[in-house]
């Protein structure tokens, strides 16, 4: 178009390859306001403004170009006018007709006058709004995925090998603790990054990645602050059509915090396994297939199993004959019923060592759910060396009480047959003498029964026949067998509330023991001619059978030590009432082996009552 | 019935002998053979002919258990009652000396005085 020939109407006839089609071709003149001299007429279909509106004296068209915009395209066609450049391009928005920017690019070609001075800009402009919002579009996914990366710590790089160039994600810069505004990344600069001590484990990997392609590794970094950090690395290789290799592409994430507590969960467990193996205990875990599942080395220990023995097999490998054959059956009717022997109770069993031999054990079961599914924990110990301590003492003491009673057997004969007459008169205080030593031997005698029941409750093996029956006979039984004591003294004995027909739960011949070692009592502290009387009576949801005596009482600082073993008040009483300082404290243990109480209530010089709570039963109907 | 009056005692203590003897010679009237072992009374039982035999469980050399089934296999022993005079006398230590066939069980130390009582109620209750 001939310069300085401002027509509209000329350049509507003229159609040429441009009037319609996606690009418009503008022309404008190098003047203030960039005034319009032509514009085909798809103009319309790209801004909606008419030819004939553009190519008005009023309309300048700097004036529908965004604010932000001008001033850069300002500069940029000066520069580009002041360089001569044949040719630039420019991105930016025009507010259409409607009012809406729409993005535009153009190719805008000077004109050049014969003096040298641009006359005219010829523009070929389209429409960029969609290649911009794909632009913006690309922009934001990039900038989720940099967010992403950032947030799992994982950031990804490639590696071009035609050109020797290597591109880091900005997390990767992060994770290695480096400026990507100052570091170039590099492969020299990663090998420098690796932890020393992790460098074979690294190389060993990416030769495995040469024939399978894949390398995959938890390696340490240091960075440069000295910092040391795990990470995982992914990595893949890329082929040409020629089956060159020419890309590789990973991925790099931070693993540092799970990897610290995978350390610190693996050295709890750790920890843990220590404590199982070094308990003296053996602790076996089975599931309810009754397949070993655990054992710790005690276990291993008594039963002279290595683990690898016993794992995944059956727990009745260590049992003997009748339980080997019955276990399974005992789990499957827990299991069904929930009717156990063992389990929450623990007892002794007896077991089998590898080398066949049976053992006594003790065994406590408790039960766990894990991940829905039942599993054991049986906590077992060797008990064969307390078994044997526990039958030495048995013939210690059994022996001890045997050579105590013969030469007592000695003793006590030859004073018997003394003071029964069988060799003749003796004179009184002869007699008198030999009461004395007649009574000592006697005490001696009931001291090595007490002290033989002493051991036996100590030792748990005092059998109890415990049985509901009346308590009201056992009263009188005992009221019988103190009568002959009581006569001696001149004491009354008196049962005053009889509780007939009352219901309770005991061991007779104990209990007997109990009540008699009372009246023993009650009736060594009563006067001569005194009374002690026996009731049998309710308290709370308790049977209490009571001895309630006229004596001295119980001196308050004895009271304490009362049912202790060899207590006695004071030891003018000791001389003056003859007795073991063991009764009491049997009468206790009994007491609380039939499931009661003893106790006792006194003021000093007011009497004493002491008395048994016993299991009371329901009266039949 | 016949009465009691032949008792052969077992017993290695000496001085417990001496209180027997006069227990039951002096006070019971028996007439009484002593043996210090198990082996002195298997040879004692063959011409003295006990009516009785007492014995005490724990001797040196052969016990009384022993020795109350040696005698039991003699001829003519059978159907003697043989009683256990001990200081072994646990409940359960009681019930084996009666399920092994001991008539009697008197615990040492025994009352010298009734002794001779104790044994002849025994004698009765095996012959009653």
């Amino acid at each position: 178009m001939p310069a300085g020939e401002p027509s509209a109407s000329r350049s509507m006839e003229s159609h040429d390859l441009f009037s319609d089609g996606p690009v418009v071709l503008i022309v404008w003149r190098h003047a203030p306001g960039w005034p319009v001299e032509m514009a085909t007429p798809n103009i319309t279909e790209l801004l909606g403004y008419q030819p004939s509106e553009l190519l008005a004296p009023s309309f300048r068209f700097r004036d529908i170009i965004h604010p932000d915009d001008l001033f850069l395209l300002e500069k940029e066609v000066r520069s580009h006018l002041a360089s001569k450049a044949p040719q630039f391009e420019r991105v930016y928005r025009i507010r259409s007709k409607n009012g809406v920017y729409r993005w535009i690019r153009d190719d805008n070609r000077p004109v050049y006058g014969p003096t040298g001075f641009v006359e005219r800009i010829r523009a070929w402009i389209w429409d960029y709004t969609p290649l911009k919002q794909a632009e913006a579009e690309l922009a934001r996914q990039r900038s989720r995925l940099e967010e992403v990366q950032s947030l799992a710590r994982l950031g990804h790089w490639e590696a071009n090998l035609l050109t020797g160039n290597l591109w880091w994600s900005e997390t990767i810069y992060d994770i290695f603790g480096q400026d990507p505004r100052t570091f170039t990344p590099s492969v020299e600069a990663f090998n420098q990054a690796l932890h020393p001590e992790d460098v074979p484990l690294v190389r060993e990997s990416e030769a495995r990645a040469m024939e399978t392609g894949r390398h995959d590794i938890e390696h340490r970094i240091i960075l440069p602050t000295g910092e040391v950090r795990w990470v995982h690395e992914l990595a893949t290789s890329e082929k040409d059509e020629q089956g060159r290799l020419v890309r590789l592409m990973g991925t790099i994430q931070d693993i540092t915090e799970r990897k610290q507590a995978g350390l610190a969960l693996a050295e709890s467990s750790c920890h843990t396994q220590a404590i199982l193996d070094n308990v003296i205990d053996g602790i076996i875990t089975i599931d309810q297939e009754r397949i070993v599942t655990s054992l710790n080395r005690a276990a291993e220990r008594i039963f002279g199993y290595s683990a690898e023995e016993v794992l995944g097999q059956n727990v009745n490998m260590l049992m003997p004959e009748p339980y080997h054959s019955e276990h399974d059956g005992y789990v499957t009717t827990y299991m069904k019923t929930g009717a156990t022997k063992i389990i929450g109770i623990g007892r002794e069993v007896e077991a089998q060592r590898k080398n066949g031999e049976v053992f006594p054990m003790e065994l406590a079961v408790s039960e766990i759910t894990r991940n829905s599914a039942k599993m054991f924990i049986g906590v077992v110990r060797d008990i064969t060396e307390r078994k044997r301590m526990e039958r030495m003492k048995n013939e210690f003491v059994a022996t001890v009480s045997h050579e105590l009673r013969t030469p007592l057997t000695s003793i006590s004969g030859p004073i018997g047959l003394l003071l029964g007459g069988a060799l003749g008169e003796i004179p009184e205080a002869a007699r008198r003498m030999l009461e004395v030593a007649h009574k000592n031997s006697q005490r001696l005698g009931a001291l090595i029964n007490d002290l033989l029941d002493m051991e036996k409750i100590a030792a748990g093996k005092m059998c109890f026949e415990i049985r509901t029956q009346e308590a009201t006979p056992l009263v009188e039984q005992a009221i019988q067998l103190g009568q002959p004591q009581a006569d001696l003294r001149r004491v009354i004995l008196a049962l005053g509330r009889r509780g007939e027909g009352t219901l309770i739960r005991v061991d007779g011949q104990r209990l007997l023991q109990v009540l008699t070692n009372f009246l023993s009592n009650a009736v060594k502290f009563t006067p001569k001619e005194g009374t002690v009387r026996v009731d049998v009576l309710e308290h709370e949801d308790m049977v209490r059978i009571q001895v309630n005596d006229d004596g001295p009482g119980i001196p308050k600082d004895f009271q304490e030590r009362i049912f202790e073993k060899f207590s006695q008040a004071d030891s003018s009483t000791t001389r003056a009432q003859s007795g073991t300082g063991l009764g009491l404290a049997i009468a206790k243990e009994l007491t609380e082996k039939m499931g009661g109480r003893i106790g006792f209530k006194s003021e000093e010089g007011r009497g004493a009552t002491f008395y048994v709570d016993l299991p009371r039963m329901k009266k039949e109907t | 019935m016949r009465t009691l009056q032949k008792i052969l005692y077992v017993e290695d203590e000496p001085d417990i002998q001496a209180v027997a003897r006069v227990a039951l010679e002096m006070v019971g009237g028996f007439t009484l053979e002593i043996c210090s072992s198990g082996q002195e009374a298997l040879e004692s039982a063959k011409v003295f002919h006990p009516d009785l035999i007492l014995l005490d469980v724990m001797m040196p050399g052969m016990d009384g258990l022993t020795t109350m089934r040696k005698l039991r296999d003699q001829p003519g022993m059978a159907a003697v009652p043989m009683v256990f005079m001990t200081a072994k006398v646990q409940p359960e230590e009681v019930q084996e000396y009666l399920a092994q066939g001991a008539k009697g069980v008197i615990a040492k130390p025994f009352d010298p005085m009734k002794l001779s009582e104790e044994v002849r109620a025994i004698w009765e209750q095996d012959h009653g």
